[in-house]
């Protein structure tokens, strides 16, 4: 029984990555790009993490997964916070033409 | 192919889709307008191998694999602060 719901959150999660996939090559500028990288994929991890814990369910996985989970959820976010911050004064400095 | 479980035959399903869906943020980097979008590339690509390395984790039954998984979400973070920071550097001193 756990087997099964274990496969069937590796799938939802696959789906998932490629539905971001293809919103990396779909949408048109940046900012769109960093929602679907940080939010989609995300959430597929999340799957992922939750199936993993599932199948082996010992104390190491949990300790192991909750840091691959707080490093996926909350720190990713802020790296591409800080990119698209840097893509916003870029472009301000390149409309004024220099 | 003979597959002993549904677990394996979802875990390696799940490892070809990933491995298809590859292509298209390696499309994004190859082809994107800037830098900028190169790293956000490069940030769906990390996911990627995560999830990846998450599914083989689970069809060889090794929980060992984990802690390569660790490492490759501190690179993904790390990685993209730390060129945003360069990005920025150079541009303050243009």
């Amino acid at each position: 029984m756990i087997d099964i719901i274990t496969g069937i959150l590796l799938l939802a999660g696959a789906l998932i990555v490629l539905i971001a996939s293809l919103g990396i090559i779909r949408f048109r500028d940046l900012y769109s790009r960093t929602h679907v990288v940080t939010k989609v994929s995300s959430f597929a991890m999340l799957l992922f993490l939750i199936a993993v814990n599932l199948h082996f369910l010992s104390a190491r996985v949990l300790l192991v997964t909750l840091i691959v989970f707080h490093v996926v959820v909350v720190l990713a976010p802020i790296g591409a916070h800080v990119i698209a911050k840097v893509n916003k004064i870029l472009e301000g400095t390149s409309d004024q033409g220099h | 192919m003979s597959y002993t479980s549904f677990l394996d035959a979802a875990s390696e399903t799940a490892m070809w889709v990933m491995t298809l869906s590859l292509l298209f943020p390696l499309y994004r980097l190859f082809r994107g307008p800037g830098l900028p979008d190169r790293v956000i590339a490069l940030d769906q690509i990390a996911m990627i191998v995560i999830g990846i390395i998450l599914c083989d984790s689970i069809f060889s039954n090794d929980h060992l694999l984990l802690d390569v998984v660790l490492i490759v979400a501190f690179v993904l973070v790390f990685g993209a602060i730390i060129i945003a920071h360069y990005l920025h550097k150079k541009q303050l001193e243009k």
